[in-house]
């Protein structure tokens, strides 16, 4: 079986819930892509409409630094 | 087993002592890790048949002293056949001195391995070290590397370091002292 590489994993708060479907966010598998490359992920997302929830600190923190290193290479 | 603190790991030292020509023998030498760490390249190098020495701000392996090497005293008299400095001197925030330095501190003929950030380009690097009294041996650059190991880091929240906003490269090369500049 293939051992699928991920670079962050976040659980599903259970508080989280999807303001479409009004039902709890699960823990599910994302891609983050950016000049193309591809960071598999896991973080919570609704299992109906697929909603993807990003934390502010996650968008901001290591993503913004992950981009900045992407843009000089 | 101890974590290789740079890009490419331990597979970049060995790639280091390949490109020097450099081979496991008895009595090769004196040689010298500036920012020894855990003493992984230590160990290496004494497989290689050198007697080894460390120098680092933590002393955290047995063949390693406790020495600021930026301080101009740090060196005394002694001198070494092979100085090997892995991620060290740029974060030490005198890298140039400190190249210029070790010049004194080879033996004749004696070799100088870096793998090391820089801002400099690939020919201001060579003319400066030509200045300083090297001849180039071998250089690489493998910025797209170091560059994916920062990522790597930064993704598992082990990147400390603010990310620079100056262009820098990662180079691993080789020189020898010219006896005679």
């Amino acid at each position: 079986m293939e051992n699928k590489k991920t670079y962050y994993s976040l659980d599903a708060d259970q508080n989280l819930i999807c303001k479409k479907c009004n039902v709890p966010l699960v823990k599910g598998n994302a891609v983050f892509e950016y000049l193309d490359n591809a960071f598999p992920v896991e973080l919570p997302m609704c299992p109906k409409c697929g909603y993807i929830y990003v934390p502010e600190e996650l968008a901001l923190g290591r993503v913004l630094s992950v981009e900045k290193i992407l843009e000089d290479k | 087993m101890t974590k290789n603190l740079h890009p490419g790991g331990m597979d970049t030292t060995l790639r280091l002592l390949e490109l020097a020509g450099l081979s496991r023998q008895e009595n090769a030498g004196a040689a010298l890790d500036l920012g020894a760490g855990s003493g992984q390249t230590l160990r290496l190098l004494k497989e290689y048949g050198y007697q080894v020495t460390g120098m680092d701000l933590n002393v955290r392996n047995p063949w390693t002293r406790e020495v600021d090497f930026t301080k101009e005293s740090s060196f005394k008299d002694e001198t070494y056949d092979l100085i090997i400095s892995e991620c060290s001197l740029y974060v030490s925030h005198h890298q140039m001195a400190v190249l210029r330095k070790l010049h004194s501190v080879l033996n004749d003929s004696g070799i100088l391995l870096v793998s090391d950030v820089f801002e400099q380009t690939k020919d201001t690097l060579l003319k400066e070290m030509d200045d300083f009294g090297y001849r180039m041996l071998f250089m690489e650059d493998i910025t797209p590397l170091w560059k994916d190991y920062i990522i790597e880091n930064i993704w598992n929240g082990t990147w400390k370091e603010t990310v620079s906003d100056k262009p820098c490269f990662y180079y691993l090369f080789g020189a020898e002292k010219r006896n005679h500049s």
